[in-house]
C-alpha cells in the first residue's frame, strides 16, 4: 500500500513522479509505455488497480489518443494525466498545440530522450523542445525531488485562472527517470491542502449550459484568441513565483521562481544550464570556487514562459556567460542560447553556446571544466561579433 | 419512434452554411431530432465542421468539441471517461466524422475505441471522398470515381482501388452494436439511431451521404440516389447487435446504371469497368452472407 503519511524513500524520478500523481487525483490518465518514462504508466495503472487512486485509466492505442484523451476529459471539466517521451510525443504533437491552444491545463511528464534519426533512447532535450511553440508551460527539473514537487505545482499553475494552460515537467530520462534518490513524499492531507479538487470555473462540456470548444476561427476573430493565449503564458511568470513561495513557506523548499542561481552575487564568469547537469554543475562551481575563480551558475528551470527578465538580471554583473545545450536547432544554435542572448539584447556581452550530452553522452566532470574554460577564454574579448559562438563539447570530428 | 413522432426541432438548429443538397447536414439534423439535448457532440475538421461549426456561429445546440481530424474516437473516448468519472452516465457521447476521418486517418483510434468496447456513439457520414478539401478520394471512394486526385485523362479512369469495407472492419472487433444506414430509408435510419442511442458501450453508424458537388450531380437529387444506392445493392443497409447480423433490406440489385448515369463522376465509367463494379457488390453481399452463417440461429 502507498502510505499516505510523509515519508522520505529511495526512488527514481519515475515513480515519484508516479506517487506524485496519485497524491493530485487526478480522474481520467490516458497513456502509453515508451522508453523511459514507461514505469510510470506501470506504477499508475497499480495503484488504480489497487484502489489506491480513484481514476478512470484508458490504455490508448498510441501517444496520438493519449493526448487526445486527456484534452478532451479535462475539456469535460476534470484533472488529468499523462506521460510520454521522444517519439511518442513527436507523435502527440498536433494535438499538443490544440490542447495548448485550447487552454485545457493536462499536466505531462516528458522523460526527455533523443528525436530520431539517429535512433536511441538516451536522453536529450530535443523532444520537448519541438513543442516550445505548443503554448504549454515547460519545466526542466533537476533531481527526482523537484520532478515530485513540480507535478504538485504543474497542477496549480496550469489550473490559476490567470493561466489555464497545460504544463509539462521535463527530466531526463535514465539519469533521472531510472536512477534512485532520496525524495521526500508529502503527505496526502498535504497535498489536498495545497492542491485542493479541481472545481472548474470556467466552461466545459455539460449539457446543462451548452459550450463549444475548439472551434474554427476565421482570421476576424484569430489575432485576439492568440493575444490572448500570448497574455495567460506572461501572466504565468508572477503565478509561477507566487506558487513557488507558497509551496516554500508550506515545505521548505524553494526553487527560485522561473530560474535559480548558485554562487551568482559576485560571479564573474556564468554557465546558464537546465536539468540534471545541474548537479554536476554545482560540484564543478565548488572545486573552481576553491581553486579562486569567481564562477557561478543560472538554472533554467522554466523554458516556456521564458524568463527574461530573471536572466537580465542574473547575468547583470558577469563578464561573460556560456550558454549550455542538450539540443540544438541545426543550422541555428541550441535552442537555450538563442533564448538567452534574445534576453540579454543590449548588453554588450560574449556570450558562448556549449552543446553536451547529445543522444545521452555522458555529461563528466571534466566537460563541465571545459566549459568553464571556454567562458574564460571570451572574457575579456570586445569585438564580440568575431566569437564564433557554438562549441561542441567532447565531440570528435 | 415512428417518422411520424420525430420532433421537427432538434438539437441541431437550421441555418447551415452547407452546400445546396448536402445530405450531411440533413444527416446532422435528423440525427440530432432523434439523440436531442442531452447530448455532447465532437466533430473533426470536416465539411462539417466548416458549414455547422465556425466560430461565432454554431449549429450544435448542445456541448460541442472539435479536435484533430485523425482522433474523433478518441476524443469522444475521452469525454465519455471524463462524464464516467464525474457520475453522469445518462449523456449521449457522439462522435461524427466523415469516411476521410473515419477510414483513413482516423481508423487507428476507431479500433482502439471499438475494442476497448468505449461508451460512445460513432456516425460517420460516408460522402465517399474528402469532399471538404475539393473532392480527393478516400479508402471507401468508390471504384471507378472521378476525383481530383483519380483524374479521367488518357490512361487514367478514375479509382483505381476498390473501397474499403468499414463496417466490416468493425465486426470484426466484435464491436456491440455495428450498422449501415441511407437517408432514404428514414425509418430504419431512425430505428438504428435510437437504438444506439439506448445502448451503452462502443455503437457504429455509417450512413451513406450524398455529395453533390463532389458526386457531380444537381442539388435535389440526393435523397434519389440514396434510394437507387439501396436498390441497386451499391449500399447495403445492414445490422450487427451482440454477435448477430442482419441485412434490414434486401436489394434487388437494379438499376445500377441509371444511379452511376446521373452522377459526373461516373461520366467517363466503361462497360468493363461497370462490370467489375458489379461483381464488387454482389461479392460484398455474399461475404455479410456468410457472416450470418455465425448467428446463434443461423438464419441465413
Amino acid at each position: 500500500m502507498l502510505r499516505i503519511e510523509k515519508y522520505k524513500d529511495m526512488i527514481t524520478a519515475n515513480q515519484a513522479v508516479a506517487i506524485a500523481v496519485v497524491r493530485a487525483k487526478p480522474k481520467v490518465i490516458s497513456a502509453y509505455p515508451i522508453c523511459p518514462q514507461t514505469e510510470i504508466v506501470e506504477d499508475l495503472s497499480s495503484y488504480i488497480a489497487k484502489g489506491e487512486l480513484k481514476a478512470e485509466f484508458v490504455r490508448v492505442e498510441g501517444e496520438h489518443s493519449a493526448m487526445t484523451v486527456c484534452a478532451a476529459a479535462e475539456g469535460t471539466g476534470v484533472r488529468t494525466f499523462t506521460a510520454t517521451a521522444s517519439q511518442g510525443l513527436a507523435f502527440m504533437h498536433e494535438v499538443v498545440h490544440s490542447t495548448g491552444g485550447m487552454r485545457l491545463p493536462v499536466v505531462m511528464f516528458i522523460g526527455n530522450r533523443t528525436l530520431m534519426s539517429p535512433g536511441g533512447i538516451w536522453p536529450e532535450f530535443a523532444d520537448s523542445m519541438a513543442e516550445r511553440d505548443a503554448c504549454w508551460l515547460q519545466i526542466y527539473v533537476e533531481n527526482n525531488q523537484e520532478a515530485f514537487d513540480m507535478i504538485i505545482q504543474a497542477y496549480r499553475i496550469g489550473e490559476d485562472s490567470r493561466v489555464l494552460l497545460p504544463v509539462m515537467v521535463c527530466g531526463e530520462g535514465y539519469v533521472l527517470t531510472h536512477t534512485s534518490e532520496a525524495v521526500e513524499i508529502l503527505s496526502q492531507e498535504e497535498v489536498d491542502d495545497f492542491l485542493p479538487a479541481y472545481d472548474p470555473p470556467h466552461a466545459y462540456l455539460d449539457t446543462e449550459r451548452p459550450v463549444a470548444q475548439g472551434l474554427i476561427v476565421p482570421p476576424e476573430y484569430h489575432n485576439e484568441a492568440k493575444f490572448q493565449m500570448h497574455q495567460a503564458m506572461m501572466n504565468a511568470k508572477d503565478v509561477i513565483k507566487e506558487i513557488n513561495e507558497d509551496f516554500s513557506n508550506r515545505f521548505g523548499r524553494s526553487y527560485g521562481g522561473l530560474i535559480d542561481t548558485y554562487q551568482m552575487e559576485d560571479a564573474e564568469r556564468a554557465l546558464v544550464v537546465m536539468g540534471a547537469t545541474t548537479g554536476t554543475a554545482r560540484t564543478i562551481v565548488d572545486d573552481l570556487r576553491a581553486e579562486g575563480e569567481k564562477v557561478g551558475l543560472v538554472k533554467l528551470r522554466f523554458f516556456r514562459p521564458f524568463p527574461v527578465e530573471d536572466i537580465r538580471e542574473a547575468l547583470r554583473n558577469v563578464k561573460a556567460v556560456g550558454v549550455f545545450d542538450r539540443s540544438l536547432s541545426y543550422g541555428s544554435f541550441g535552442q537555450v542560447y538563442t533564448e538567452v542572448r534574445n534576453a540579454m539584447y543590449g548588453e554588450r556581452k560574449p556570450i558562448i553556446n556549449l552543446i553536451a550530452g547529445l543522444g545521452g553522452r555522458d555529461i563528466r566532470e571534466v566537460d563541465i571544466r571545459f566549459m568553464f574554460e571556454k567562458i574564460k577564454e571570451i572574457e575579456t574579448i570586445e569585438a564580440i561579433e568575431t566569437i564564433d559562438p557554438i562549441i561542441f563539447v567532447n565531440t570528435r570530428r | 419512434m415512428k417518422l411520424e413522432e420525430l420532433p421537427d426541432e432538434g438539437a441541431y438548429t437550421p441555418g447551415g452554411k452547407s452546400c445546396a443538397g448536402c445530405m450531411a447536414a440533413n444527416i446532422a439534423i435528423n440525427v440530432m431530432r432523434i439523440l436531442g439535448k442531452n447530448t455532447i457532440v465532437s466533430v473533426p475538421p470536416s465539411c462539417m465542421s466548416v458549414f455547422g461549426g465556425t466560430f461565432p456561429n454554431i449549429n450544435w445546440d448542445v456541448p460541442y468539441f472539435h479536435m484533430q481530424f485523425s482522433n474523433t474516437a478518441s476524443t469522444v473516448t475521452g469525454i465519455s471517461r471524463a462524464l464516467k468519472a464525474q457520475g453522469k452516465d445518462d449523456v449521449v457521447v457522439l462522435g461524427m466524422a466523415g469516411d476521410g476521418g473515419s477510414a483513413d486517418m482516423g481508423l487507428q483510434t476507431l479500433s482502439g475505441a471499438a475494442h476497448r468496447n468505449e461508451n460512445i456513439l460513432y456516425i460517420c457520414y460516408n460522402n465517399q471522398a474528402y469532399e471538404n478539401t475539393g473532392i480527393q478520394a478516400s479508402s471507401v471512394s468508390p471504384y471507378g470515381a472521378w476525383s481530383t486526385t483519380t483524374p479521367v485523362t488518357g490512361e487514367f479512369t478514375g479509382n483505381e482501388y476498390m473501397p474499403k469495407d468499414l463496417p466490416r472492419i468493425l465486426i470484426a472487433h466484435d464491436a456491440q452494436y455495428v450498422a449501415t444506414a441511407s437517408t432514404s430509408h428514414i425509418q430504419d435510419f431512425i430505428n438504428k439511431v435510437e437504438k444506439a442511442k439506448n445502448m451503452k458501450g462502443f455503437r457504429y453508424i455509417e450512413i451513406l451521404s450524398v455529395c453533390t458537388p463532389g458526386w457531380r450531380t444537381e442539388s435535389h437529387l440526393g435523397p434519389q440516389l440514396a434510394k437507387e444506392s439501396v436498390e441497386s445493392g451499391y449500399w447495403l443497409l445492414v445490422e450487427f447487435e451482440n454477435g448477430e447480423l442482419k441485412l434490414n433490406h434486401e436489394p434487388k440489385f437494379i438499376g445500377l446504371e441509371d444511379f452511376l448515369k446521373k452522377q459526373g463522376r461516373f461520366k467517363h465509367i466503361s462497360e468493363g469497368q461497370i462490370d467489375e463494379m458489379k461483381k464488387h457488390i454482389k461479392r460484398r453481399y455474399q461475404t455479410y452472407k456468410n457472416l450470418m452463417i455465425n448467428n446463434e440461429n443461423n438464419n441465413v
